[in-house]
C-alpha cells in the first residue's frame, strides 16, 4: 500500500484501534494468567470443543466407575471375609468330628456340632454390605438363608423325607434299628436331594442363582454378588443339618459312624468348593484392582490431554502480558506525541 | 478675424471633448457602457482662400460599440455577458426591438427577464421539444420568461441497460419461463428500471433474464404494477416485451436481441438498448440501468449555457431547455443610435439587425453569471482631460494673441 | 488592458482568496468528521485576465468507497452471525466460561455434559441396583438432561425469533435509508445542474451508503448526471430512479421446524434457501443465515439428541413372542403414542421430559428404572426383571450400553449419521463451537479489513490539517500581495489625479 497522504482523522484515530485491541488482549491475558486456562475456552477450541468435552466426560465416567468399583470391592471383601469364617467353622467342625471318631464321645456332641455350625453359618451367609445381602445373588434385598429352627421349612422337610423313607419319625426309638447301609442310602439319596435344586431354594435359600453384574471398566463386566446356591454353601449346610438332625437321634453306633463319615466327607468337599468360590471372587477382585489401575493411568493421560487443550502456557502468557503493557505504553506515548505534531503548533504565536 | 474664429472653434471643440470625457468618467462603472471617442476634423475655406491656413476645427463623437469590456463574474445566475461582437436582443414595453450589451437581467414580477435599464430579454421559446426557428426572424422572438414552465413531465422514450449475465447459470425449462407468466415461473436474474408515461406517472419495469440454454437468454419486461400480491408471478397482464438474446460463445458479447421495444402503459414506446450486455462466468452485476423522462416536478431555478440555452431546473434534479437566446449584430455597430440605458437602436447607417446563436455565428458566446464592465479607462480619460485643458489653454492663448493683435491695430489708428 | 482592469483583476483575486479560505475553513472544521471528503477550489483565469472560482469539487474515490462498503457489509454480516452464535454457544458453556450460571456439573450444563452425567449415575446405580437413592440420582440426572435440552431448544427459538425481529427492524432501517437516499440523490443531481456546491449533500449521501452497507451488501453505480443507483451484492435493484421497497412479514414466534418468511425486493426474494438472488453480506444476510441455516441446524441436532434418547431408553415387548411395539421409557414427551423415528424428530428437544411413571414426586416408582415397565407400570409385557430381584442389573446395563451403541441419525442435521448418542452430543458441541469460532474470527478479520478500508478512504479523501494550513499560508501570501497591488494602483491613480 502506498500512502501519499494521511488524513488527520486517520492519524488521530490510527492508534485508537490498536489500543482497544491491546486492552482487550490484556484483560484476556489477565484472566488466563490467574486461571491458567483460556479466557473463552469454547471460542478457543472451536471444532475441538467436542473432543475436549468427550475427554472430560470420559474422565468423569472413569472416575464414576472407579468410585462404583470401590463399592463393589467392599462387597467382595466382605464376601471373602464371610467365606473365610464359613470355611473356618467347617474346618473346626471337621476336626471335632475327627476327634469324635477316636474318642467315641456321645451323640449329643454331634448334634451340638451341627446346631452350632448352622447357627454360625446362617448369619455369615446373611452378611450384608452397603445394604445388600452379598450371598443373595440378584435377590439382594432378601436375606438368603432363614434361621435354623426346629420349625423351619428345612428341618420340616428333613423330617418329612425321613418319615417317607423309613416310615417312622426321626424322634422315635425305632431309629436305632436302621442299618448303616440303609442310612447311607437315605443320606446320599433323598436327604442329599433336599439340598439341591428346587428343594434347596424352597427350603433353605431365598437367594437367586443368577448374580448381579456390573461394569468395572469400559467393556469389562464382572459378577458383583455371590449366590448361596453355590455347592460350597449347600454342602456345608447339608453337613451341619445332617449332624443337627441325626446327632440327637438314637441311632446305632455304626449308623452314627455313617453319619459322621458322611458329614466329614461333605464338609471336606464343601471346604474345597468354598475355596474355589473364594478363588473366583479373588479373581474378580484382582480384575477390579487391575481395572482401577488401568483407569487411573487412563485418567492421568486424559487429564494431560485436557490440560493440553485447556491450559495456557503460563510463561507465554506472562511474556505476552509484559509485551502488551509495553505496547500499550508506547501507543499512549505515540498518541500524545502525534497530538503535538501539528503545523498549527508552530504557526500560532 | 480668422485667427480669433479659429481659436474660438478650437475652444468649442475642446469643451465638447471635455464633456465627452466627463461622460466617459461618469459611466466608468456602467455595465455594458462603451466609451465615446471624440474625433477632430480641420475646417478649411476652400472657396475664398484655398491656400489660407484654415478656418478652425469641428468635432464629432463616436461610440465605440464594438469594443469588448472586461467580463466580471457575479453571483446572479441570470446576469449575462457577451464575449465577442454580438449584442443582446431586447425590447421595450411597446415591443420595439433594440440591441444592448447591458446583460444585468433579473426576473420582474411576472417572471420576464428585465435588465437594469428596463429592457426585456428576447429569445425563442423551445419548450416542449420545439426547435428554434431556422430563419432567425425578429418576429418570432418573444420575451424570455422564467416562470413560464410550471409542472413538467417528460415521457420515457429510450433507456439503456448494461449488465453481465452469469454464463454458468442453469437453463430453465420452456414451460417455466417468465414469458409463460404462471405462478411457477422461474427466472435467473431480475432487475428493474423506472420509466414515466405521458403524464409523468412512474412505472417500474421488472426485467427478467432467464437462461434458456447455452449462450441464449430470454428477456421479459413486465409492469411491476401488474405483479401478484408479494410482487411476483403471475402478473395480471402478460409481458410488455419478450425477446431472445444470443451471446457470442467466443467473447461473451451480445450478438442479437438488442434493442428491445417496450410499450410503456399510457406512454411512449421505449427503445431499451441492451447492446453492451455481456455473458461471462461472473455473477449478475448491473453496471448501468437508466431511462430518460421525468415525473412532474416544480421549478427550482434557471440556468444559462454558453450557447444561449435557458434551462429550467426541476425539483427532481432533471432539467429542460425552455428558451434559446440569440445574439444580434449590425454591419456597422459604431453607427448605432445610442439611447438611454445603453440601449442601441439600428438606423440606416448601422444597417439592419441580423440574429444568430451564441457560439456559432461569429457573434461570440454568452457568459452566464457575469457582467461586461464599462470600457472606460480612467487613466486614459484623465490624460485626455489634461490634454483638452492644455489645448483649451493654447487656444485661449491664440485667441488672446489675436485680440492683442487687434488692440495693437486699434492703437495704430489715431 | 488598463489600470481599471487592474482593479477588476484585483477584485477577482480577493473574491477568489475569500472563496478558497472558506473552503479551507470548511475542510479544517471537518477534519475530525468521519466520512467527510475534503473539498478543493478549482480556479480558472477569466477572459479579462482575472481569476474565477470555476467550481468547488469534492475529492472522491469510488474504488476505495466501494471497497469500504463491501468490507462494511461483510463485517456486519459476520458480526450478526457471531453474536447469535455466541448466544447459542452459551447452551454448551462449560465450567471455564464465565457465562455458566447453573454450575450443574464441572463440565457445564450442555446436553452433552448432562448426558454423561446420566451415564455416570447409571454406572453408579448399576453397582448398587437396590439403592433407591442412586435410582433417584439417575432420575435427577435425566431431569437435568431434559431441562438442558429444553433450555437449549428454547435458546435456539429465542435466537431465531430475535433474528426474525432484527430482520424486521433492519428492513425498516433499509427502507428509511433508501428514502433518505432518494431525497439526497435528487439534491445532488439538481445541485450539479445548477452549479451549486453539493459537497455536503454528497457527504450525506455517502454516509447513507455507509449505513446501508452495514445493513445489506450493496454495490453502487455512478450515473453521468451525478445520480447513483444501488444494487444488492446479488444484483437486485434497490435504488434506480426511485427507491425500491423491501418487504418482510415478521413471524413473532418461530417454533422448531417453522421457517420464517423471506425478505423480498419488488417480489424478488433476497434471503432464504430458495432465493434466486440471495444477498451475501450485510447484517441482513448474517441474520438470515442465523435464522434460516445455523440455528435450525443446531435445533435439528438437539432434536436428534432428544430423539436418540427416547429411542435408546425405549422399552420393547419382553414376552416370549413379542407382538407389542416399542414404547418410550425413561424419556418421553407429552402425548407420546410410540417411539418416533430419528428422521421424524423435529421439535422433540423442546418437549422431551422424564416419564412421570418413574418420578416419585409425580407418584412414580423409581424401581421401574431397574425393572423396566416405565411405559406401562404393572404390565408384564414391558417388565424386564421377571423375578423382581433387587439386584437385577440387566436392564441398567442395557441402557448403559445403549448410550454408547451406534445409532443412525438423520444426516440432514449436519453431523455424521452413524455414531453413538454421546459422541453425537459431543460432535454437536464441536460443530457449534466451530461455527462460533469461525464466525468470531471472520468478524474480527472483516472488522479489521473494514477499518483498513475506512482508513484508506480517509487518507485518500479526508483532510490533512498540515496540508490545509500550508494552503492557507499560500492564500495568505497571495492576499498580502494583492493588497499591496491594490495600494500601488491606488497610489498611481492618486498621482494621476494630483497631476490634473
Amino acid at each position: 500500500m502506498t500512502l501519499s497522504s494521511v488524513s488527520t482523522f486517520t492519524l488521530g484515530t490510527s492508534l485508537l484501534e490498536p489500543v482497544q485491541k491491546i486492552q482487550t488482549a490484556l484483560s484476556q491475558d489477565g484472566v488466563e494468567a490467574t486461571t491458567g486456562q483460556y479466557a473463552d475456552l469454547g471460542l478457543q477450541l472451536g471444532e475441538q470443543a467436542g473432543f475436549e468435552l468427550s475427554l472430560r466426560n470420559q474422565s468423569d465416567a472413569l472416575q464414576a466407575m472407579t468410585s462404583a468399583n470401590s463399592v463393589i470391592s467392599t462387597n467382595l471383601t466382605t464376601t471373602q471375609d464371610a467365606l473365610n469364617s464359613i470355611a473356618q467353622g467347617a474346618q473346626t467342625t471337621l476336626q471335632n468330628l475327627a476327634s469324635w471318631t477316636s474318642n467315641q464321645t456321645s451323640g449329643v456332641s454331634l448334634q451340638s456340632q451341627g446346631v452350632n455350625g448352622l447357627q454360625q453359618l446362617v448369619p455369615l451367609v446373611n452378611t450384608t454390605s452397603n445394604g445388600q445381602y452379598v450371598f443373595a445373588g440378584q435377590n439382594v434385598a432378601v436375606p438368603p438363608m432363614s434361621d435354623y429352627l426346629s420349625s423351619s421349612p428345612g428341618m420340616a422337610a428333613i423330617d418329612q423325607a425321613f418319615q417317607t423313607t423309613f416310615g417312622i419319625s426321626l424322634n422315635s426309638s425305632g431309629v436305632s434299628t436302621i442299618s448303616p447301609s440303609d442310612l447311607q442310602n437315605f443320606l446320599t439319596g433323598a436327604f442329599a436331594n433336599l439340598f439341591q435344586g428346587a428343594s434347596w431354594s424352597q427350603n433353605w435359600s431365598s437367594a437367586s442363582s443368577a448374580n448381579s453384574t456390573a461394569q468395572v471398566a469400559p467393556g469389562q463386566t464382572v459378577e458383583t454378588t455371590t449366590s448361596a446356591n453355590q455347592p460350597g454353601v449347600q454342602e456345608v449346610t447339608e453337613a451341619y443339618a445332617m449332624l443337627a438332625a441325626f446327632g440327637g437321634a438314637s441311632l446305632s453306633t455304626a449308623a452314627q459312624q455313617t453319619v459322621v463319615t458322611a458329614a466329614s466327607s461333605l464338609l471336606g468337599q464343601g471346604l474345597n468348593d468354598i475355596t474355589s468360590m473364594q478363588a473366583s471372587i479373588g479373581t474378580t477382585q484382582a480384575q477390579i484392582t487391575d481395572a482401577n489401575a488401568m483407569m487411573a493411568s487412563q485418567l492421568t493421560l486424559m487429564q494431560t490431554q485436557i490440560g493440553d487443550l485447556d491450559n495456557v502456557d503460563s510463561a507465554q502468557v506472562a511474556t505476552n502480558l509484559s509485551a502488551l503493557s509495553t505496547q500499550l505504553q508506547t501507543a499512549y506515548q505515540l498518541t500524545a506525541q502525534l497530538q503535538k505534531l501539528s503545523l498549527a503548533q508552530y504557526l500560532l504565536p | 478675424m480668422s485667427v480669433m474664429n479659429t481659436s474660438a472653434s478650437g475652444m468649442l471643440a475642446d469643451t465638447q471633448w471635455l464633456s465627452t470625457i466627463s461622460q466617459n468618467i461618469a459611466n466608468s462603472n456602467t455595465t455594458g457602457y462603451k466609451n465615446v471617442e471624440t474625433d477632430f476634423t480641420a475646417l478649411v475655406d476652400e472657396i475664398a482662400s484655398p491656400n489660407d491656413p484654415g478656418m478652425g476645427v469641428t468635432t464629432s463623437m463616436q461610440t465605440l460599440n464594438a469594443l469588448q469590456g472586461s467580463v466580471v463574474s457575479t453571483s446572479t445566475s441570470t446576469d449575462l455577458a457577451v464575449q465577442g461582437t454580438g449584442f443582446f436582443v431586447v425590447s421595450d414595453s411597446s415591443g420595439d426591438i433594440y440591441l444592448t450589451r447591458n446583460g444585468s437581467f433579473t426576473p420582474n414580477a411576472s417572471g420576464d427577464l428585465v435588465n437594469s435599464a428596463g429592457y426585456y430579454l428576447m429569445g425563442y421559446s423551445v419548450a416542449s421539444g420545439a426547435t428554434a426557428p431556422t430563419n432567425e426572424s425578429l418576429s418570432s422572438l418573444q420575451k424570455v420568461n422564467v416562470n413560464a414552465a410550471g409542472e413538467s413531465a417528460t415521457p420515457t422514450s429510450s433507456g439503456s441497460l448494461v449488465a453481465n449475465l452469469p454464463s454458468t447459470a442453469v437453463p430453465v425449462a420452456a414451460a417455466k419461463l417468465p414469458s409463460v407468466n404462471s405462478a411457477s415461473s422461474v427466472y435467473t436474474d431480475q432487475t428493474s428500471v423506472v420509466t414515466y408515461d405521458n403524464l409523468g406517472q412512474a412505472h417500474t419495469l421488472d426485467i427478467y433474464f432467464t437462461n434458456t440454454g447455452s449462450n441464449t437468454w430470454e428477456v421479459d419486461v413486465f409492469d411491476h404494477a401488474d405483479a401478484a400480491a408479494g410482487g411476483s408471478f403471475p402478473y395480471s397482464a402478460g409481458p410488455l416485451a419478450t425477446e431472445n438474446l444470443t451471446f457470442s460463445a467466443t467473447n461473451g458479447t451480445l450478438t442479437s436481441g438488442s434493442p428491445i421495444t417496450v410499450a410503456i402503459p399510457n406512454g411512449q414506446k421505449m427503445s431499451l438498448d441492451l447492446s453492451n450486455m455481456t455473458q461471462v462466468a461472473s455473477a449478475f452485476n448491473v453496471s448501468q440501468a437508466s431511462a430518460n423522462g421525468n415525473p412532474p416536478a416544480s421549478l427550482t431555478g434557471v440556468t444559462f449555457s454558453a450557447n444561449g440555452a435557458l434551462s429550467y431546473q426541476y425539483s427532481d434534479g432533471t432539467s429542460q431547455i425552455g428558451y434559446q437566446v440569440p445574439l444580434g449584430n449590425v454591419p456597422s455597430p459604431n453607427n448605432l443610435t445610442s439611447l438611454d440605458g445603453g440601449c442601441l437602436s439600428p438606423n440606416s447607417e448601422s444597417g439592419a439587425i441580423s440574429l444568430g446563436n451564441p457560439g456559432n455565428d461569429g457573434l461570440g458566446s454568452l457568459v452566464p453569471s457575469a457582467l461586461e464592465s464599462s470600457t472606460v479607462d480612467l487613466a486614459t480619460e484623465l490624460t485626455e482631460m489634461i490634454q483638452a485643458q492644455s489645448a483649451y489653454e493654447a487656444n485661449s492663448k491664440a485667441f488672446q494673441t489675436g485680440a492683442n493683435l487687434y488692440d495693437v491695430l486699434n492703437q495704430l489708428h489715431p | 488592458m488598463n489600470l481599471t482592469d487592474a482593479f477588476n483583476i484585483i477584485g477577482s483575486a480577493f473574491a477568489t482568496n475569500a472563496a478558497q479560505s472558506a473552503v479551507i475553513a470548511q475542510n479544517v472544521a471537518n477534519a475530525g468528521t468521519q466520512g467527510y471528503s475534503r473539498e478543493v477550489t478549482n480556479l480558472v483565469a477569466d477572459p479579462s485576465g482575472g481569476v474565477d472560482v470555476e467550481s468547488v469539487t469534492r475529492v472522491a474515490n469510488n474504488a476505495l468507497t466501494e471497497q469500504m462498503l463491501s468490507a462494511n457489509s461483510l463485517s456486519s454480516s459476520q458480526q450478526a452471525l457471531a453474536s447469535g452464535l455466541a448466544t447459542l454457544a452459551q447452551t454448551v458453556s462449560d465450567s471455564t466460561s464465565a457465562s455458566s450460571t447453573s454450575g450443574a456439573t464441572a463440565n457445564g450444563d450442555s446436553p452433552s455434559a448432562m448426558l454423561e452425567n446420566l451415564q455416570n449415575a447409571l454406572q453408579t446405580y448399576e453397582a448398587s441396583p437396590s439403592d433407591t437413592n442412586l435410582a433417584q440420582a439417575v432420575v435427577t440426572a435425566a431431569g437435568n438432561l431434559t431441562a438442558s435440552l429444553n433450555n437449549a431448544s428454547a435458546t435456539v427459538q429465542q435466537v431465531r425469533s430475535q433474528a426474525d425481529a432484527d430482520i424486521s427492524s433492519t428492513v425498516n432501517t433499509i427502507n428509511s435509508l433508501l428514502n433518505q437516499f432518494q431525497s439526497l440523490n435528487t439534491q445532488v443531481v439538481s445541485g450539479l445542474k445548477t452549479g451549486a456546491n453539493v459537497g455536503s449533500v454528497e457527504d450525506q449521501r455517502d454516509s447513507i451508503l455507509n449505513q446501508l452497507s452495514q445493513q445489506i451488501g450493496i454495490t453502487t453505480v455512478n450515473n453521468p448526471d451525478g445520480s447513483m443507483s444501488i444494487y444488492t451484492d446479488s444484483g437486485v435493484t434497490l435504488f434506480q430512479g426511485n427507491a425500491r421497497s423491501l418487504s418482510f412479514t415478521p413471524t413473532p414466534n418461530l417454533t422448531a421446524g417453522a421457517t420464517g418468511s423471506a425478505v423480498t425486493v419488488d417480489g424478488v426474494a433476497i434471503t432464504g434457501a430458495n432465493a434466486p438472488m440471495a444477498i451475501e453480506s450485510g447484517a441482513l444476510a448474517g441474520l438470515a443465515q442465523l435464522r434460516d441455516t445455523v440455528a435450525p441446524e443446531y435445533q435439528a441436532q438437539l432434536d436428534q439428541i432428544a430423539g436418540g434418547l427416547i429411542q435408546t431408553f425405549s422399552e420393547s415387548d419382553q414376552s416370549a413372542n413379542p407382538t407389542q411395539p416399542n414404547l418410550p421409557g425413561l424419556f418421553t414427551f407429552p402425548g407420546a403414542t410410540g417411539v418416533p423415528s430419528l428422521a421424524n424428530a423435529t421439535g422433540l428437544s423442546s418437549v422431551i421430559e422424564v416419564n412421570p411413571n418413574v418420578d416419585p414426586t409425580q407418584g412414580g416408582n423409581l424401581n421401574l428404572l431397574r425393572d423396566g415397565g416405565i411405559s406401562d407400570p404393572g404390565s408384564p409385557i414391558y417388565t424386564y426383571n421377571k423375578t423382581g430381584a433387587a439386584g437385577y442389573t440387566g436392564r441398567i446395563q442395557q441402557l448403559i450400553n445403549g448410550l454408547s451403541a451406534t445409532l443412525s441419525f438423520d444426516p440432514t442435521a449436519g453431523l455424521p449419521a452413524s455414531q453413538s448418542l454421546s459422541s453425537y452430543a459431543n460432535a454437536s458441541v464441536s460443530w457449534l463451537q466451530g461455527q462460533n469460532q469461525q464466525a468470531t474470527n471472520q468478524a474480527d478479520y472483516q472488522n479489521t479489513l473494514a477499518s483498513q478500508a475506512s482508513s484508506a478512504l480517509s487518507n485518500a479523501t479526508g483532510v490533512n490539517l498540515d496540508t490545509e494550513l500550508t494552503n492557507m499560508l499560500t492564500i495568505e501570501n497571495s492576499y498580502t500581495t494583492t493588497a499591496k497591488l491594490l495600494t500601488t494602483a491606488t497610489d498611481m491613480f492618486s498621482a494621476l489625479l494630483d497631476a490634473v
